[in-house]
């Protein structure tokens, strides 16, 4: 029998962040703020402060116009300033035609058909050389290589910029809540920028105070004023109006940030006890002492039926609730309450604005046949025009899910669906069994489908176990490597096979069961072994949406009969058309 | 769009060509040229188009050759247009010479054959899914060996908890070939539910011959039978869907090639015309 081969089993820091952290670099940045002021003591021997520089961080130089970070790209690092100045763009930040593109590494168009013969006969084989190569694994490009912004003075007015000095932290907010960049940030002249791998913030962030508080400061002073001004009925406002706003908006969390640690518990329960330990936000009847603004997570609306609660819809980042009941009480000088209930789903970070504030400062500047119809008016249902441009990312706020099933809503909205940004979502009534869909994924995945055609339905809908690029991908959360992470292309949630360490960590946490833990083998199909304990080595995978290939993902292409559609979740109009084909 | 709306256009595209080749054959008819040549033509390179949906099948990885969906559309409509060729082609009568009459009636199978496709791909998914759990089709044979084991330890535990072989030879009797393969093909696709109305009725007629603690393990019998049935009602009509295209896909391959073998004669002895 041939022997099989061994490897070292992956640990954490086999890849780390960057192979040029040398001893000098690390003792160097040890010695400057905010490093210098962390008590080493503080962390255990095995993740000491020393080893994170070491392993989790990257120094980077820019020279003047370099792009730092880019609005919109999704990244799971944050900065700190060492030497040098860094300028932050302030909405509505620069045109997309200034910010360049990064490179694709899609397969080319021979690649992709050539895949038909040069697929492995064998399942998850893997080549290993490939391991342990000590890869570079940082965000921004090489050194010499980075993103320029032609003409700095001309594309920008720095009025419009914030300048970050040495010790200052950026980029947190992207790293920390796993969700787009929301500016630009550029070097003001030869700048040093240390680049701290997500990992890495988590782990000083448990162990050093200041350094939490600092960042949760930062992280609530930055996304406040840029989430006000990014919804629609404050976009109009001058800068001053803003911040007296923001100076006055309360901050409100609902639910568990950890919420996927009790999903599979919470979804075996009733849907009276499901609703039941929904934390309220607002409940129906409720004076509307503010404007509800969703900052992060999910909310359920409902309103009461009997003894039980009808789900109206559902509703996420960037949408408001009790907009209408302001406008009508300041209208009308009336005490209407709120006409539903609003329940947390998982968690909800939620801004209230006081009604006082609106009325001061809102209300009179938003023409009158722009504001929603008085509620009894019988249209209330229809979008009025100050909202129908909500957040682009908005699911809206006015409109009622008539045109999707209850009982569907209602499922979506248990099982957390919606937190999907590409759902699997399968009409029974069409699909043959044909499985074209599993064959495809295969045939862009080394003969390895990254998905299973089964999961849980309701009626003729299911969902299938295929990764959904959750809004809030919960998997990322415990992988001590970063090898799962949001593609700096589209947002996909991807595991880097190179640095999965196979800990199983994102297939435990994923909530919907769509991370598989796979075995691995060498090209002659024997299982790879570990060197020390002779186990096989584990490799996480799911579906990356055929990232590398051109044109997305092959499954929703090769179904024949229009069954098998990835459903941005927050989409509810196309979802509603989907439904309702 | 809805598929109504979907299916509303394509009829009228359809309708729209086949008024389009009635035209161009009168028209080629009134000049005195023998239609059947140009039907012919038709009729080959529609076939050839017909016949590539399966190469696109295997290149899904392919995103500008368009969506499987659509292709599936183009190959039905196409495919109803080339009934209509192949009528007029026919010149709406039985073809003589054994060439032809075997090239005919093996497009009657591939078009019947694709019609049926057509018919059971809408018919069976709907059914499917009002029925148990869904069920992958590779699986069921593990599925079955899993109801199978469990039933025989059924047994056993009724033989030395009851002291009793009715169970047992019940099974042995009525079960046995039940559980060791998918069974009652035909009533599943034919939407009948005899077979097993027929083996709840001989649990029926058992119970009289059964103490409580016996019934216990009947009930839990039964309630495997019934399990097993849905996962042979899966496998029928799941087999049917795939089965179908082993006879589509083949018959295809075959029109094509006496279709070429009928071209070739034809020219040859088409006396200059």
């Amino acid at each position: 029998m041939a022997e099989a081969t061994r490897i070292q089993r992956p640990q954490r820091w086999d890849n780390p962040f960057s192979t040029e952290m040398d001893e000098a670099s690390v003792e160097r940045i040890l010695d400057v703020e905010p490093f210098s002021t962390m008590d080493p003591v503080k962390f255990p021997e095995s993740t000491s402060l020393h080893d994170i520089v070491q392993n989790d961080t990257c120094l980077h130089t820019f020279q003047r116009g370099d792009i730092v970070v880019r609005d919109g790209d999704y990244g799971t690092s944050a900065f700190i300033v060492i030497s040098g100045h860094v300028r932050v763009c302030l909405p509505p930040g620069l045109p997309a035609s200034v910010l360049g593109q990064e490179e694709s590494e899609e397969k080319s168009y021979w690649g992709a058909f050539s895949q038909l013969w040069e697929n492995a006969g064998l399942p998850e084989t893997r080549d290993v050389s490939r391991y342990g190569k000590g890869r570079e694994n940082s965000s921004t490009k090489a050194k010499g290589t980075n993103i320029f912004l032609q003409g700095v003075p001309h594309v920008l007015d720095e009025d419009r910029t914030v300048l970050l000095g040495p010790g200052e932290m950026f980029g947190e907010i992207a790293a920390l809540a796993r969700s787009p960049r929301m500016s630009t940030i550029y070097a003001d002249g030869e700048t040093e920028v240390l680049e701290v791998r997500w990992q890495g913030i988590r782990d000083i962030r448990r162990r050093v105070d200041d350094f939490r508080e600092h960042i949760d400061r930062l992280y609530r002073e930055r996304s406040l004023k840029t989430h006000i001004q990014q919804t629609p009925i404050f976009r109009h406002l001058s800068d001053d109006v803003i911040e007296k706003i923001a100076e006055k908006t309360l901050f409100e969390t609902f639910g568990d940030f950890d919420w996927h640690t009790s999903y599979k518990r919470f979804v075996r329960q009733s849907s009276t006890e499901r609703l039941a330990k929904e934390p309220i936000i607002a409940r129906e009847g409720d004076y509307p002492d503010g404007l509800m603004m969703v900052r992060s997570g999910f909310a359920r609306v409902s309103s009461a039926v009997n003894n039980g609660h009808h789900t109206m819809r559902y509703i996420g980042r960037g949408a408001i609730h009790g907009f209408e009941e302001i406008v009508h009480n300041w209208r009308a000088g009336e005490s209407v309450g709120l006409q539903n209930t609003i329940r947390s789903v998982g968690y909800t970070d939620v801004l209230r604005i006081p009604t006082s504030i609106i009325e001061e400062f809102v209300l009179p500047t938003i023409p009158e046949d722009r504001l929603p119809k008085p509620i009894g008016s019988g249209d209330r249902g229809n979008p009025q025009p100050i909202v129908s441009g909500v957040h682009p990312d908005s699911v809206g706020a006015y409109t009622d899910d008539t045109s999707i099933n209850t009982g569907l809503l209602e499922f979506l909205v248990d099982n957390r669906y919606i937190n999907g940004t590409e759902t699997m979502l399968i009409d029974l009534d069409r699909c043959v069994r044909c499985d074209a869909c599993v064959e495809a994924c295969a045939v862009g995945h080394n003969n390895n489908p990254r998905f299973n055609r089964h999961g849980r339905r309701l009626g003729n809908f299911m969902v299938a176990n295929a990764c959904m690029h959750c809004e809030d991908p919960v998997c990322m959360l415990g992988c001590p490597t970063g090898a799962i992470h949001r593609s700096a292309q589209g947002g996909q949630v991807v595991i880097n096979d190179d640095s999965c360490i196979g800990c199983t960590s994102c297939a435990n946490n994923c909530p919907y069961d769509n991370i598989r833990m796979v075995e691995i083998r060498d090209g002659k199909g024997d299982f790879i072994l570990d060197e020390a304990a002779g186990t096989t080595v584990m490799k996480a995978t799911k579906c990356d949406l055929c990232m590398e290939q051109p044109g997305g993902p092959a499954c929703q292409r090769a179904c024949p009969h229009d069954a098998l559609v990835r459903m941005n979740m927050r989409h509810r109009e196309t979802l509603s058309r989907w439904l309702n084909r | 769009m809805t598929f109504a709306a979907r299916r509303n256009r394509n009829i009228l595209i359809t309708i729209f060509f086949g008024v389009v080749l009635l035209t161009i054959t009168s028209v080629y008819d009134v000049s005195m040229y023998q239609v059947s040549f140009l039907t012919g033509w038709f009729l080959l390179i529609s076939m050839l188009l017909l016949a590539i949906y399966g190469a696109r099948k295997k290149l899904s990885m392919l995103p500008s050759i368009g969506r499987a969906a659509t292709w599936v559309q183009f190959h039905v409509y196409l495919g109803f247009l080339c009934i209509g060729l192949f009528l007029i082609h026919i010149e709406f009568r039985v073809p003589d010479g054994w060439l032809e009459v075997l090239l005919a009636f093996l497009f009657v199978l591939v078009a019947g054959s694709g019609v049926f496709g057509i018919i059971i791909s809408r018919g069976l998914p709907q059914k499917l899914t009002r029925k148990g759990e869904e069920v992958i089709f590779e699986r069921i044979p593990q599925f079955n060996r899993e109801l199978r084991l469990e039933a025989e330890n059924i047994i056993v535990r009724s033989v030395t908890e009851t002291n009793s072989t009715t169970i047992h030879n019940f099974y042995a009797d009525h079960l046995r070939a039940f559980f060791e393969r998918p069974r009652h093909f035909l009533d599943h696709i034919t939407g009948s539910n005899h077979g097993l109305f027929t083996l709840q009725t001989e649990f029926d007629n058992m119970q009289r011959y059964l103490n409580d603690k016996e019934k216990e393990f009947s009930d839990m019998l039964l309630e495997l039978v019934i399990k097993k049935d849905e996962l042979d009602y899966h496998h029928s009509l799941q087999g049917v869907l795939k089965g179908w295209l082993f006879i589509h896909i083949p018959l295809i391959y075959s029109l094509l090639l006496f279709a070429v073998v009928h071209l070739v004669l034809v020219y040859a002895f088409s006396g200059g015309l």
